[in-house]
C-alpha cells in the first residue's frame, strides 16, 4: 500500500512538473509573437523591431507635442484661420527636433515664424479695417460722417509685440546688433 | 510590381504613412518631414514613388493637404512642402478598426 501510495505521489508530481513546463512553453510561445501581431500590416518578417521602436518614438513625439502644442492648432473656419501658418511652421520644427532629424532650431526659423505671425496680424487688421470701412459707408452710422475712428486702431500692446517680434533681440542675433 | 517595388513593399510604406500621421494626429506634416521621418524604419525609400503613395492616400481620402494661410498660390506650392493630416478615414484604417484591402497584408 505504502510503495503504492509513493508511486502516485511521484506520478503527480512528474504530471505537474510537465504541466508547468507546458505552461511556460506556451506562455514563451505567445509571448513572442505578441508585439509582432499588434502590428498593422507592416513588414513583420523583416523589420519588426525597426518600425515597432520607429512607432514608439512617434507615439511619444506626438504625446508631447500634443501635450505642449494642443492649444496652439488652427482654427479650422477660413474667417478665423490668422496664425495657422505659424502653428504648422512651429508643429513641423517641433517634429523635427522631437523625432531627431534636427538638433537645434535655428534663430533664422523664429524669424521666419514671428514674421509669418506679424504678416498675418497685419493683413487680418488690414481686412478688419476694410470691413469696418465699408460697414460704416453703408450704415447709418456713416449718416454725419463721423467714423469712429478709435475702432480701426491698433490695439496698444500690438506695437509692443512687434518690437518683441521684430526688436532687438532677434534683429541683434541675426545682424550681429545692428537694426 | 510597380515601379521596381513589391506589392507588400508599397503596402508596409503606405501602412506606415498612415501610422506616422496617427502617432501625431491632429498635427499635420510637411511630406519632406514625413518622408525624412520614414527613411530610418525604410532607408530605400526615394522621394517620388512616396510622392505617389501620398497623392494616393489623399485619393482614397485617408490623408488631406492642410493649406497654410501662409502659401499664397497653394497649386504652386512644391510637394515637399505641402502639408499633410490624417482624415478620420484615415485614423480609422490606421488603427486597424477598419480594414482595406489595399493596404492589407
Amino acid at each position: 500500500m505504502g510503495a503504492t501510495k509513493k508511486t502516485a505521489a511521484k506520478k503527480v508530481v512528474k504530471c505537474k512538473k510537465t504541466a508547468s513546463k507546458k505552461s511556460t512553453t506556451k506562455k514563451s510561445v505567445a509571448k513572442e509573437p505578441a508585439p509582432k501581431g499588434s502590428q498593422p500590416a507592416a513588414d513583420e518578417a523583416e523589420t519588426p523591431l525597426e518600425i515597432d521602436e520607429y512607432r514608439q518614438r512617434l507615439g511619444a513625439v506626438g504625446r508631447l507635442m500634443r501635450a505642449a502644442l494642443a492649444d496652439l492648432e488652427g482654427v479650422e473656419e477660413v474667417s478665423d484661420r490668422i496664425g495657422q501658418g505659424a502653428y504648422l511652421q512651429v508643429m513641423g520644427r517641433a517634429f523635427e527636433v522631437l523625432d531627431g532629424l534636427s538638433q537645434t532650431i535655428e534663430v533664422d526659423d523664429l524669424v521666419k515664424i514671428s514674421k509669418v505671425v506679424a504678416e498675418q496680424r497685419r493683413a487680418e487688421l488690414n481686412h478688419r479695417k476694410l470691413q469696418m470701412v465699408g460697414e460704416a459707408a453703408d450704415g447709418q452710422a456713416n449718416s454725419n460722417g463721423d467714423i469712429e475712428s478709435r475702432d480701426l486702431e491698433l490695439p496698444e500692446s500690438f506695437g509692443e509685440i512687434v518690437r518683441q517680434i521684430y526688436g532687438t533681440t532677434l534683429a541683434a542675433d541675426l545682424n550681429g546688433g545692428g537694426e | 510590381m510597380a515601379n521596381g517595388r513589391t506589392a507588400r513593399q508599397i503596402k508596409m510604406v503606405r501602412n506606415e504613412v498612415l501610422v506616422a500621421l496617427n502617432m501625431l494626429y491632429p498635427a499635420a506634416l510637411q511630406a519632406e518631414q514625413l518622408m525624412r521621418s520614414l527613411l530610418s524604419v525604410f532607408p530605400e525609400m526615394e522621394w517620388d514613388p512616396f510622392r505617389r503613395d501620398l497623392a494616393y492616400l489623399c485619393e482614397k481620402g485617408y490623408v488631406q493637404r492642410v493649406v497654410s494661410d501662409s502659401e499664397s498660390d497653394s497649386r504652386f506650392t512644391p510637394w515637399r512642402q505641402r502639408w499633410f493630416r490624417l482624415t478620420s478615414a484615415g485614423m480609422e484604417v490606421a488603427d486597424r478598426v477598419i480594414g482595406d484591402p489595399a493596404l492589407d497584408d
